[in-house]
């Protein structure tokens, strides 16, 4: 399909036409290679516990930054509390193990993900008609009011904003307690998380919420529920986000408000940059890096943050698209390119002097 | 016909990724589980115990420059005391050896990763991690390792050992802030004959708890607070929580330096004229200089030792005049603690005969170190597996000088706090 | 009364330097289009190359102040050229992170550079208060309030009437026909982000003696900056200026009086409120004037 052939057809640029673009084939079977791959050769691979800590940390990320791409990359929302929804859901799961009892882990999860998305979707619904900035600034002012009463109250986040001696993971009878019986069922985790972001790539959703994000007033004109599926891409988001927040808590054993601070705040903003903000592959491969590039720079010491900034910088330059966008590049030709990229994705974001 | 078959293999992909996942617990080996250090001793000709392999010491903590919070402090205890000991012969035949790993003291996840690397190296102790955060969020990964942890701050409720956050193998090189506080609250009290005292605290953990722990002071001295009131770690402005304490007698700050010296300065500000006690915070916020002159007047501390004034106690003098010689800069008191954890590292070892880190984190326990501690007083962990047990109340002025008005040898922590 | 006075000027003082951070960063984004996530990273170092001046140079502070701002003036200028130029045919928001990236560059050189510990900054009238109705009030604040107002009224003179103004106006309200007309519009640019660090330096050799200075500072204040860009309606100076002095006297007397354990949150709470029941801000137009 060429260009002018997709530009006469506008139902391709929404990713409906009868063949997918080649990227978007084989989409069970990336997913299913993928997970495979990790499970087997992280096991093979890795036999230091550090490392396996690392891994870990990297599929919890990936948890959260696989939501945050729903909000911001698919619907276009930058959302600021993605790492508020980490603390809501943590606390979430630990109330309910710690009530119920350590068996009823399942549930926590469950909890951890029904809470962010109950608060999402009261957020969202409030803000639904604010754009852009003002729903990022809006969300934000969320994430500081919901930061000082989660420390002002004690029932639900513990005494002063921390809970310790959260249960360890156990499913049945089976704790889960050493690093590698930890990988698995975070990587367990994460394969959901992606089946569903697959499930919703191959949606009806995916291309109301691209309708939706490239021209507002046209998709909604067309019968697009534009309101409704921001909506649920934030609750889902955020869910996902609650998810690894309750990951993080039950595995480290502690939450507290303060271990989800503006540092991974950014740093989830970071990880879809870096890693390409055209598929949920991005903030997986994002999240790599986020966790790998303070090992490679520890030995800068007193230099590394003056490092990690120039280097973000480079790459911001020289990778556009992120590293699974420039490798997508590479290796499906041009002309079936015609999938999301950042460039009109998000141009109007924060350029409100092209609107006038 | 092709169609169908396609989509029945990307089921069956799905169906074994799946199984693949949840099966894979099962089968696993446990091989990464912490392996066990030898650490075996053998007698010498001398009769002195020999290590098979040194003593080797994990330090946790960043210096400066590898985030906004990083201070050159700990390190610096910690490597004059493994310096001062292999000059002395190190421990077991041979020298000790430490290696560091940054482990941010505002991001947890990050310091619980440093955790695990350490722990993978397999060192006989760490040292490190200053703020309860990092404690609390470091607690879930010590279970899973015998290597003793010697935190080098304050001891906690919320962490002191038979709590929920408390470890069999997590130690605090600090004094039991409970302690610090209830003494700081009795002796605004006693000795400056307050009755209104006004609480100030950081809205996080340690500056909460402080004001808990005030709160249970009062009530057994039959007074009740005269404000309470709390403000965020990074505060710039803090006219309306000092303007609560006109007409308090006297005001304790639990919290960070930043805000206390605000504070300070703007109890000038606003013209009020009463006594403020802080703790460790307090020597921070001075020493950087971000206090003005008039503003210290009557500023106190209740602090773990007083490197400021430092006549009280010989060690602690002597300690001073190493530390200073040799890296040209005043002791911070985290260095301090840095220093002693060293030493009950060295000590538990000679104790243990052994550097197996299970031994090791036994033998802490039996660790009595009356002389040479960096913070003057002994260093003798307790129940509560908190190391000392003397403070000192001191008053300070806003260019360093200090003056010890006096110290109070509390009670061991038991299990529990 | 008394303490009404002492919270009322305390409010203003806040809400004066969150105008000069807000308007300071809108400057930037009128002229490029882009939010400059660095601009709280330059009030800090505004702010602490005028305490390394007084300090370690021993300069009076008057003239390190003034310094500083021209120090400033050629760091906005780097921004620009570093941050922004390369980047500016491509999408804003690479431009957004690529200042947040300069942001994460300039906190670590800083921290290299001047050590993680908050230092004071000397201010010309240090030590030295008024009585506003029986509140003890320092000097500092009404300093603050009364260079702020200045500063601010200057700027929309110099954008309504002279002929800087109206070429940076024509460019914010449409780029490429300001092109077309022959405005150099990237000289107009480098001066925007120029102008935009000379702002940011003002408010943090400001703010930085009614408190102290450290590595986040600049960054909370950003913040707030948003906050009131957002209240104001993300447009006029006037309702950026509202929203300001909003900011500053809600946390300040409603947390005074009423929540004072809640009063980080209250500025938040008051936008979004704003944002659910006005999204276009309190006095949000279309029209996109400075």
């Amino acid at each position: 399909m060429t260009a002018e052939a997709a530009a006469a057809d506008p139902t391709e640029m929404y990713g409906c036409a009868a063949s997918p673009p080649s990227f978007r084939k084989h989409q069970y079977l990336t997913l299913a290679v993928f997970t495979l791959a990790i499970g087997i050769l992280v096991p093979l691979i890795v036999s230091g516990v550090a490392t396996q800590h690392r891994i870990n940390l990297w599929l919890c990320y990936s948890v959260s930054a696989v939501g945050f791409y729903w909000v911001f990359g698919l619907a276009g929302r930058f959302a600021f509390c993605q790492t508020f929804m980490m603390v809501l859901g943590g606390f979430a799961s630990a109330a309910v193990t710690r009530a119920l009892g350590p068996e009823w882990f399942l549930l926590g999860l469950l909890a951890s993900m029904l809470a962010p998305a109950l608060l999402a979707f009261l957020v969202g619904l409030a803000l639904a008609r604010s754009k852009e900035f003002a729903f990022a600034v809006g969300t934000l002012a969320i994430a500081q009011i919901g930061v000082v009463v989660l420390q002002q109250t004690t029932s639900f986040s513990g005494p002063n904003g921390t809970v310790v001696g959260v249960s360890i993971p156990r499913i049945g009878s089976l704790e889960i307690l050493s690093e590698r019986h930890t990988f698995y069922m975070f990587l367990a985790l994460l394969f959901t998380i992606l089946l569903v972001a697959v499930l919703i790539e191959r949606s009806p959703m995916a291309r109301d919420a691209t309708a939706t994000r490239l021209n507002l007033v046209v998709s909604s004109t067309a019968g697009v529920p534009t309101t409704r599926v921001p909506l649920v891409l934030f609750s889902l988001g955020s869910a996902a986000g609650g998810l690894a927040g309750a990951m993080i808590a039950h595995w480290t054993g502690s939450v507290s408000v303060e271990s989800f601070g503006i540092p991974l705040a950014i740093g989830i903003f970071t990880m879809l940059i870096l890693g390409g903000i055209g598929s949920p592959w991005g903030p997986v491969a994002g999240a790599a890096i986020y966790v790998g590039v303070p090992l490679v720079l520890r030995s800068f010491e007193r230099w590394q943050l003056v490092i990690y900034g120039i280097l973000l910088l480079s790459a911001i330059i020289a990778m556009p698209e992120g590293i699974v966008g420039t490798l997508r590049a590479w290796i499906v030709p041009t002309r079936e390119r015609a999938g999301p990229t950042l460039r009109g994705r998000v141009s109007s974001l924060f350029e409100r002097r092209t609107e006038a | 016909m092709i169609r169908s078959s396609k989509r029945s293999s990307k089921l069956w992909s799905v169906i074994a990724v799946s199984c693949l996942v949840a099966v894979a617990p099962g089968c696993s080996s446990d091989s990464d589980d912490g392996a066990k250090s030898s650490g075996n001793k053998s007698e010498n000709s001398s009769g002195e115990f020999e290590l098979d392999k040194p003593v080797n010491i994990a330090l946790l903590w960043e210096i400066e420059g590898e985030s906004t919070y990083g201070t050159n402090a700990y390190n610096q205890g910690a490597e004059l005391a493994i310096e001062e000991l292999n000059a002395k012969g190190g421990v077991g035949g041979h020298d000790i050896e430490s290696f560091r790993i940054a482990a941010s003291p505002v991001d947890p996840q990050d310091s619980v990763a440093a955790l695990v690397e350490a722990q993978g190296k397999n060192p006989t102790a760490m040292i490190g991690m200053a703020s309860p955060t990092q404690i609390a969020a470091a607690g879930g990964n010590l279970e899973r390792s015998p290597i003793p942890l010697i935190a080098t701050s304050v001891s906690s409720p919320d962490y002191v050992f038979g709590s929920d956050g408390g470890h069999d193998n997590l130690w605090t090189s600090g004094v039991y802030d409970p302690r610090l506080a209830s003494e700081a609250v009795k002796f605004l009290v006693e000795d400056l004959d307050a009755e209104k005292i006004g609480l100030m605290a950081t809205n996080e953990p340690y500056g909460k708890g402080g004001v808990e722990s005030a709160k249970e002071e009062l009530e057994k001295l039959d007074l009740e607070p005269f404000a309470s009131v709390e403000s965020a770690p990074d505060a710039t402005d803090l006219t309306k929580q000092v303007l609560e304490m006109k007409g308090a007698d006297a005001a304790f700050h639990w919290g960070y330096p930043g805000p206390l010296s605000v504070q300070l300065n703007q109890f000038v500000d606003n013209a009020i004229d009463i006594p403020t006690i802080a703790s460790t915070s307090g020597l921070t916020a001075i020493k950087t200089g971000t206090v003005k002159a008039g503003a210290a007047k009557k500023f106190h501390l209740s602090l773990a030792c007083s490197p400021g004034d430092p006549s009280y106690s010989s060690n602690l003098e002597d300690f001073v005049e190493r530390y200073e010689e040799k890296w040209g800069e005043s002791v911070d008191l985290v260095g301090a603690w840095a220093y002693d954890a060293v030493l009950t590292v060295a000590a538990a070892v000679e104790i243990a005969e052994s550097a197996d880190p299970a031994d090791v984190n036994e033998a802490i326990s039996k660790v009595n170190v009356e002389d040479g501690s960096g913070c003057g007083g002994p260093v003798k962990p307790d129940g509560g597996h908190v190391f000392t047990h003397e403070l000192v109340i001191t008053k300070v002025e806003a260019d360093g000088a200090a003056e010890v008005l006096k110290t109070v040898d509390t009670e061991p922590v038991p299990e529990g706090g | 009364m008394d303490k009404f006075m002492a919270l009322l000027v305390s409010g203003l003082a806040f809400g004066a330097i969150v105008a000069l951070v807000a308007v300071g960063f809108l400057v930037v984004q009128k002229a490029s289009g882009v939010i400059n996530f660095a601009h709280g990273d330059l009030v800090t170092l505004g702010t602490f190359v005028s305490i390394w001046m007084i300090g370690d140079l021993g300069m009076p502070i008057l003239l390190a102040y003034l310094l500083a701002m021209v120090v400033m003036f050629g760091v906005g200028v780097a921004v620009e050229r570093v941050a922004y130029a390369p980047l500016s045919t491509r999408e804003p928001l690479t431009v957004v992170i690529a200042t947040l990236a300069a942001s994460i560059a300039i906190q670590g050189g800083l921290a290299v550079w001047q050590g993680a510990d908050a230092k004071p900054l000397p201010s010309p009238v240090s030590g030295r208060y008024v009585n506003i109705f029986g509140a003890q009030v320092t000097e500092q604040r009404i300093l603050v309030i009364v260079v702020s107002a200045v500063v601010i009224g200057a700027l929309m003179l110099v954008f309504q009437r002279t002929s800087f103004g109206r070429q940076l106006r024509a460019l914010a309200s449409d780029a490429e026909t300001a092109r077309l007309f022959g405005l150099r519009t990237r000289r107009l640019t480098m001066i925007a982000f120029g102008l935009s660090a000379v702002l940011a330096c003002l408010a943090g050799v400001l703010a930085a003696p009614m408190s102290n200075a450290n590595l986040t500072f600049g960054f909370k204040l950003m913040i707030s900056g948003f906050a009131a860009t957002v209240i104001g309606g993300f447009g006029s100076f006037g309702g950026v200026i509202v929203g300001a002095l909003a900011i500053g006297i809600v946390q300040q007397l409603v947390g005074g009086y009423f929540l004072i354990n809640y009063s980080e949150a209250l500025p938040f709470i008051v936008m979004f409120m704003v944002i659910v029941l006005k999204p276009e801000g309190l006095f949000g137009t279309t029209a996109e004037r400075l």
